[in-house]
């Protein structure tokens, strides 16, 4: 059985290098009236004797290997489809994985090749997910790109955003304010009022420290150690809740 | 006499060796390039480069449903 599978890869490699010194191109052997975009994944036995030949360096050997999992790196793109990154940048990326794959395949370990391939497709397609997050930079809505000899500030959010994103915004503080208003019923009396004369939380415009340590009596280095401790309280309280 | 075939590689256009690079599709990848791919992680600036030059690859291809191929993890 595995003798005829042998020849008929052997007549395969020599009609490719064949092909290949005419200049024809090695697709016409595989679609010439077929329905099928890709070449068939190949047999075990042909996979056991080409994978026999891939330590010998035989580029035809490793194109065959690389050409005939070209469906998993199809089908592994596809999985990541969701992630923003265009399809024929996933299948490309997929590539690069199955070629390191096939290069460093270690024939004596006991491990499919689809297995390992499987693994180098999905991990250079995450490694490159994972480089394009880094390059993502946030900035804030709110982040002054110039100020006019008034000194008015030209906000991101003058120039960017629609009706859209505004009503998104609106909800975002929505939530926020919420969880605020959660975190600020676990703090005491005198904690939340601080909270709420310094930052205006009850409608009233902010005060300074000096402003609230007169009202309440206290000095403002006081205050503003209680204010340093409340906020550290308060990011515990947000932490739990988000 | 004809001129001998000299396959361009698709990666670095560079016309090669037959018998140095690999065939995929109907694409040609020199020896050094596939090297070169090899070794190129996704942090160096070559390989966005890789990434653009290897879409030509599956220009075809894309448009058609491909099941998952048999004895994988994913059959």
């Amino acid at each position: 059985m595995l003798i005829p599978v042998r020849m008929r890869l052997q007549v395969r490699l020599l009609v490719l290098r064949i092909l290949l010194s005419i200049g024809a191109y090695p697709e016409t052997i595989y679609y010439v009236g077929g329905s099928e975009a890709l070449p068939p994944p190949l047999s075990r036995e042909e996979e056991e004797y080409l994978l026999g030949r891939l330590p010998s360096g035989d580029e035809a050997v490793r194109a065959l290997l690389i050409e005939r999992n070209l469906r998993l790196v199809v089908y592994i793109a596809r999985k990541f489809e969701n992630t923003g990154i265009h399809i024929e940048d996933l299948v490309s990326i997929g590539t690069i994985g199955l070629i390191k794959a096939v290069n460093t395949f270690d024939t004596d370990k006991k491990i499919k090749l689809a297995t390992y391939a499987s693994r180098c497709i999905e991990n250079e397609i995450l490694m490159f997910l994972r480089r394009n997050n880094k390059i993502r930079v946030e900035v804030s809505f709110d982040e002054p790109l110039n100020v006019d000899w008034d000194g008015n500030e030209l906000l991101l959010s003058d120039v960017l955003g629609t009706d859209g994103d505004t009503i998104y915004r609106d909800i975002e503080e929505e939530v926020d304010r919420t969880l605020l208003y959660g975190a600020l019923d676990k703090l005491s009396e005198r904690e939340r009022r601080i909270m709420e004369l310094r930052f205006g939380l009850s409608g009233a415009k902010e005060m300074t420290q000096k402003d609230v340590a007169d009202l309440l009596g206290i000095s403002q280095s006081y205050i503003s150690r209680l204010e340093k401790k409340i906020i550290k309280r308060l990011r515990k309280e947000f932490n739990k809740m988000v | 006499m004809s001129e001998e075939f000299r396959p361009v590689c698709m990666i670095c256009e560079r016309e090669c060796d037959e018998h140095e690079g690999i065939k995929i599709l109907s694409q040609f990848i020199c020896t050094d390039c596939e090297k070169d791919i090899v070794n190129t992680n996704v942090d160096d600036d070559l390989y966005d480069y890789f990434v653009e030059k290897l879409r030509t690859l599956w220009l075809d291809i894309m448009r058609t449903d491909i099941d998952p191929p048999p004895g994988t993890p994913y059959s």
